[in-house]
């Protein structure tokens, strides 16, 4: 087949130059109206020609299309999304996990807050504690039958403080210069009575840098007692006490 | 590379696609979706438009899969040849350009003209084999091709624009033909 007026040299190629619109219009119009008719060349020549000349579109660089085209397009033919029941699966489980997180971070914020607020609660009961203990020490140093005993003054190092004692309310003792208790040791406080009977214990204490706050509740007799006496005694205390005795703050020298 | 989704066997897809399986378009679109939509983006420059054609493709010839030789057909040209004429159309159409001497009419995309030939190259082996062979093509030769598949000019359009007499254009155009012929179909 020769198309009218096709440069010789264009023969060879004539598929190929159809296939890429290439040819002249009067040139096209003829091998279309061939293919049309069903000529056996003309398509047998064109078939060999798309193979290559639809292989350029391989020089195009690559590109990627959306996810969105593959789904409108299976969308459009009526075909299953595949990927799509694993994809939301996916999604889900990476939410759930998402979710954990949080909720986990939630939890540990929230117990930590928790924590935070019982530590508050506590430092507000130990105040309260502390407030109210203040205010009763205050009120008992403040009553007028209350009666201050000095001991260990003009000592060369001896423990000294000061005894209150009040016949409703018991005795407070305030002591400073203590020495350090032993592991395992603590203070005890003994009323000691007049007439030569045998201490009475009177509460244990601790004392921190030398310095020692006691205050033994209850209803006492100031005429009864001789002195009051503290000594270093094992932790759970003692029915008796051990010698040697640290100081004693005699009452009736008030 | 469009070579890795340039794999499996043709007549078995196509023969899915002629019992209208709607597995196989899913494997239609995954075996040729990147080659088919990067060519119709380097025709029309622009990715919304370029999804648009594709999508068009793609269910023209899901449309039209039934006329298809299972053992004979070669979907990748076909395939490609709607896809180049899709975006051709639509540059000539926003040009406001009548259908020219262009190989895009309905008839260029009759399945019957899609048959394996004694060439019975995989594509991923045709991808390769025409990219070797542009390679060796020298400017002149590759930019008369390029504008021609990709932009639809005929050699008359071409030596308008690039400002060259129509005869070297032809030449151009011939000696790149007979360079990329003898390379594929030699190789």
């Amino acid at each position: 087949m020769s198309p009218n007026n096709l440069d010789p040299q264009d023969q060879d190629l004539l598929y190929e130059l159809f296939a890429l619109g290439l040819l002249e219009p009067e040139q096209m119009a003829e091998v279309r109206a061939r293919l049309e008719a069903g000529d056996a060349e003309a398509i047998e020549g064109l078939r060999h020609a798309t193979v290559l000349t639809s292989s350029l579109a391989y020089v195009a660089p690559e590109s990627k299309p959306s996810s969105k085209l593959r789904r409108r397009l299976m969308l459009a033919a009526g075909a299953p999304e595949r990927g799509f029941g694993w994809a939301w699966i996916g999604g889900l489980a990476a939410t759930c996990a998402a979710l954990l997180v949080i909720t986990f971070n939630m939890r540990e914020d929230v117990g930590n807050r928790e924590a935070q607020i019982a530590q508050l609660q506590s430092r507000l009961v130990a105040s309260e504690a502390l407030v109210a203990q203040a205010r009763d020490l205050y009120d008992f140093l403040r009553q007028p039958s209350t009666i201050t005993v000095k001991f260990g003054d003009n000592q060369p190092a001896p423990p000294k403080g000061q005894v209150f004692l009040n016949r409703d309310r018991g005795v407070l003792l305030f002591a400073g210069n203590l020495p350090a208790m032993p592991a395992g040791k603590i203070f005890e406080m003994w009323f000691v009575p007049k007439g030569g009977g045998a201490p009475i214990p009177a509460g244990l204490f601790r004392a921190q840098d030398g310095q020692g706050v006691h205050f033994q509740r209850g209803a006492i007799d100031p005429a009864s007692i001789a002195a009051i006496a503290v000594t270093l005694e094992p932790e759970a205390g003692s029915t008796s006490p051990t010698l040697p005795i640290l100081f004693a703050a005699p009452v009736g020298a008030e | 590379m469009f070579a890795a989704v340039l794999t499996g066997s043709d007549s078995e897809l196509i023969e899915r696609l002629r019992r209208r399986d709607p597995d196989a378009m899913s494997d239609l679109y995954d075996r040729y979706g990147r080659v088919v939509y990067s060519v119709i983006l380097r025709i029309v420059r622009n990715a919304a438009v370029a999804e648009e054609l594709s999508q068009e493709a793609f269910l023209r010839a899901w449309n039209r899969a039934e006329g298809f030789d299972a053992d004979r057909g070669r979907i990748a040209p076909w395939l490609l040849t709607i896809a180049r004429n899709r975006a051709i159309d639509y540059l000539r159409s926003t040009a406001g350009q009548q259908q020219a001497n262009t190989f895009e009419l309905v008839s260029s995309e009759r399945v019957t003209l899609f048959v394996q030939t004694e060439d019975r190259m995989l594509e991923q082996e045709q991808a390769h084999r025409i990219r070797a062979a542009f390679s060796k093509l020298n400017e002149n030769q590759r930019q008369v091709l390029e504008l021609a598949y990709f932009e639809g000019l005929s050699q008359s359009e071409m030596a308008e624009k690039l400002g060259q007499p129509l005869g070297t254009v032809k030449t151009w155009v011939r000696t790149a033909l007979t360079t990329l012929r003898e390379s594929f179909h030699v190789a």
